[in-house]
């Protein structure tokens, strides 16, 4: 669906048939959206599709906010949102039926190869070899996803984006992904999804960052089945939000109201206030109010459940196409006829969209069933019932007019297991492992960068520390490191609490805003779930945030975006859209309940689709830093909160040093056990190693640096092999971290065969670690238990 | 709105006169169009 290929303009001169004939062509897409909406309801009620969720009643406030959605634009939207996506032609029709089929092919659905529900968009931002595109003059979706209020942290990051590349000194670089930070982020919300946190939090960072982001909130009074008045103060979301608005001489928010029916309002309203948003940079929020929803809001329920008689009328009345339709004929550009002819020619267009979508999903799945069939048939078995058996299987596959993959695999699987002896189960036995291998690529790839920008490629370039280099304190490796780093790589921005003025309170970047600028380090308000955002919204626009987490305990509050959204973006976008963020915390060990975490389990679980990486030291952090950035795969570094006072010797190679991902260290030779663990523990395990050494028990020590991903060439199987007993040491709660390590060592790296004693482990208390030193004593891992425990384990 | 965008749209105004209501929406494509305010 081409935008502008039907405006019908002569001689590139507005005329009249050519303003007719724009309008009519607005009508013509909301008419094809609402049959889309009608017809995806049915295609799930009648099982070929597993759950929808569609825009109907939103079409044309949608059409209207499309005309403004301008080439380097980007949106952080929901699941509403398809009739944007038609009227900016950034989605065809039978693309949208694709994706409610769940079509594996990217070529079919080109948003998530069926990875996601239907109507959850998103367009291409970097090539197949990672490389960002000209995003600068591109319309740009950032990928859909259904947690309510989830879009709102991206958006955030999206419009602050233009911030930084409107103040940034101009490089080429930045050439392709921004014209001087003129982009707006389009967002659109559900009026009940106002009532998350994250939209409070969103709008009040956007209005004190003073951002373009242009905000559209759907009012339809509901959220499912609750009313606006049990969700909103006052009933009213523009209501709500006064005391954030923009007056003249404050920063703050500009904010509209507009009626979702009335088509020539809201397209005047957004043309001038939008032009305002991309001059000055001040947030928008468009309260669209008198929204319907005429199916209710989604496949899994009636909205006759819950509204009564009246409201069901009003919005009948005050459906907005119905009221497009009465005002096209009000004013005189169009007659009912024209209006009827149309409407037809929709509902036929759409069908035949959904039919050639439902075709180029089912054909493969055809062949597959097909070939099985034919395979199934050719095995040989003389036993007469078992061959009863294969044709009844070959039989209920070929009566199914539509299969699923599933299906086909169960019916050869059915087969295989009746006849295993069959001279033809080779055959049948290669066809299965290939359809497997072939749904491994559908279904299960493209969680990381599997290409070019693969952290997984970085090789190791040892630290270059000088005979004679003084020791430092360890703060001070990084703030070198961080300084050399914004000198020569003009896309790396760092912010967070405390990040700026005072260079994080732990001072890696003391002194750095004041040489780098504040554009580039900066503080942020108390506020993780938007620094995340933050973070999200520059790593997808080409630029290399390292976004601070104060401390690991805070980061709760920012672990919905980058497990919902970060660790997911690769992976729900087969590969179109990378995002990489790098997080940058501190933990492990300090004082008290909220200042000494090491939730190491909660986060490799969460956060899979991120690198995870537990530096021992500052030089280690830094290496790892180096090498994260020249992959495109987000990640978190844990520093060693007790670590920064320690010394450390600079490298000269600061900016070039890596350190590999996945790959473990061994600090300490040993013959009698080998312990593993990671980050702070390791300088208390060392402590209880030089005394074990003293009762001639000879410790391995292996560091394994990063837990996602953990010991890819299998160095701690090699280090059993030596001894045989193995103990894990950690400082998260039992079952955490150090069970996800014993389970990859003993049932991936098979090393149970290699173990003369049970494998350990040594954890902290379930509890939270209490405060003081008798606190952190008895709550975390101390060298008496790594000593009783080892000594233990050799008496066994 | 200038001068030039003025007589541009005219033709359409001519048309449209008696619906102001539509006068706005003109202007507003008529922008989308050429890309200036």
């Amino acid at each position: 669906m081409e935008q502008t290929a039907s405006l019908g303009y002569k001689d590139d001169m507005l005329s009249f048939e050519g303003f007719r004939n724009t309008i009519l062509e607005d009508y013509k897409t909301a008419v094809l959206s609402r049959e889309v909406s009608l017809l995806g309801r049915r295609e799930v009620l009648t099982g070929k599709g597993k759950f929808g969720i569609f825009g109907d009643g939103k079409e044309v406030a949608q059409i209207a906010m499309a005309k403004f959605f301008q080439p380097g634009d980007f949106r952080s939207g929901y699941y509403r949102d398809q009739t944007f996506m038609f009227a900016s032609g950034l989605a065809s029709i039978e693309q949208f039926f694709a994706q409610l089929y769940a079509d594996p092919d990217l070529k079919n659905d080109p948003f998530s190869a069926g990875r996601q529900m239907d109507a959850h968009f998103a367009t291409r931002f970097v090539d197949e070899n990672g490389n960002w595109l000209d995003l600068a003059n591109r319309k740009n979706i950032s990928a859909d996803m259904a947690p309510t209020a989830s879009q709102m942290p991206r958006a955030v990051g999206l419009a602050y984006a233009s911030k930084c590349f409107r103040q940034a000194k101009h490089t080429d670089q930045f050439d392709s992904l921004s014209h001087n930070g003129n982009e707006i982020c389009f967002c659109t919300i559900g009026d009940a999804s106002t009532s998350e946190g994250h939209f409070w939090e969103a709008i009040n960072a956007a209005s004190v960052l003073q951002i373009p982001l242009a905000v559209f909130v759907w009012d339809d009074g509901y959220g499912i089945s609750v009313p606006k008045n049990m969700q909103t103060t006052k009933g009213s979301i523009s209501e709500a939000l006064k005391g954030l608005e923009k007056e003249e001489d404050t920063n703050g928010i500009r904010i509209y109201k507009v009626k979702a029916w009335d088509y020539a309002g809201m397209c005047e309203v957004f043309e001038e206030a939008l032009q305002t948003v991309r001059e000055t940079h001040v947030p928008v929020l468009f309260h669209v109010e008198e929204v319907t929803q005429p199916q209710g809001h989604s496949t899994s329920g009636s909205h006759e459940r819950y509204k009564n008689p009246e409201r069901l009328d009003w919005e009948k009345e005050w459906d907005c196409i119905r009221k497009m339709r009465e005002w096209l004929i009000e004013t005189g550009l169009t007659n009912p006829d024209e209006l009827s002819e149309i409407e037809a020619a929709a509902k036929k267009y759409v069908r035949d969209c959904r039919n050639k979508a439902w075709d180029k999903y089912h054909a493969p799945i055809k062949e597959q069933a097909a070939k099985a069939i034919e395979l199934i048939r050719g095995m040989i078995v003389n036993d007469i019932e078992k061959f009863n058996h294969l044709q009844k299987l070959a039989k209920d596959l070929e009566r199914n007019r539509e299969p699923l993959r599933r299906d086909v695999l169960r019916t050869i699987s059915l087969a295989m297991e009746t006849a295993p002896l069959s001279p033809s189960i080779e055959e049948v036995t290669a066809y299965y492992t290939e359809l497997l291998e072939d749904s491994k690529k559908l279904y299960n790839s493209d969680l990381y960068n599997e290409g070019p920008k693969s952290a997984l490629l970085v090789e190791e370039i040892k630290p270059l520390i000088p005979f004679d280099a003084p020791q430092v304190n360890a703060y001070e490796v990084l703030n070198k490191y961080f300084d050399a780093l914004f000198e020569h790589n003009p896309k790396v921005y760092a912010f967070g609490e405390d990040v700026g003025y005072i260079g994080d309170v732990n001072q890696g970047f003391a002194g750095l805003q004041e040489k780098h600028g504040a554009n580039r380090i900066s503080d942020t308000g108390i506020r993780e779930l938007t620094i995340v955002g933050q973070a999200i919204g520059l790593a997808l626009r080409g630029l290399r945030p390292i976004a601070e987490i104060q401390y690991l305990d805070y980061l709760l509050y920012g672990l919905q975006p980058l497990s919902d959204d970060v660790a997911t973006t690769h992976y729900r976008t087969k590969g179109q859209q990378s995002c990489p963020v790098i997080i940058r915390t501190r933990g492990h060990r300090l004082e008290g309940i909220w200042h000494s975490g090491s939730p190491m389990g909660m986060i490799i679980n969460a956060l899979r689709g991120m690198y995870i990486c537990v530096p021992r030291n500052m030089v280690q952090a830094a290496g790892m830093y180096n090498t994260l950035l020249q992959g495109n795969d987000p990640a978190m570094v844990i520093e060693c909160l007790n670590g920064y006072r320690l010394k450390e010797k600079v490298p000269a190679n600061l900016l070039s040093f890596t350190v590999p991902l996945g790959i473990p260290e061994v600090l300490r030779d040993g013959t009698d056990i080998t312990i593993v663990s990671y980050g702070s523990t390791l300088r208390v395990i060392l402590d209880a190693v030089e005394r074990l050494q003293t009762l001639d028990i000879s410790c391995e020590l292996i560091d394994v640096q990063t837990l996602l991903p953990f010991d890819i060439h299998h160095t701690i199987l090699e280090s059993l092999k030596k001894t045989s007993r193995i103990v894990f040491v950690d400082e998260d709660v039992p079952g955490g971290a150090s069970a996800y390590m014993m389970n990859k060592v003993m049932e991936e790296q098979k090393a149970f065969q290699w173990l003369d004693v049970s494998p350990r482990t040594i954890t902290s208390q379930p509890h939270r670690p209490a405060y003081g030193s008798d606190g952190d004593y008895f709550s975390k891992p101390n060298a008496e238990e790594i000593v009783s425990v080892i000594r233990e384990m050799m008496r066994e | 709105m200038s001068n030039d965008r003025v007589s541009e749209c005219f033709e359409v105004y001519k048309i449209i006169k008696p619906n102001r209501a539509l006068v706005p929406l003109c202007e507003i494509f008529f922008t989308q169009r050429h890309g200036f305010l």
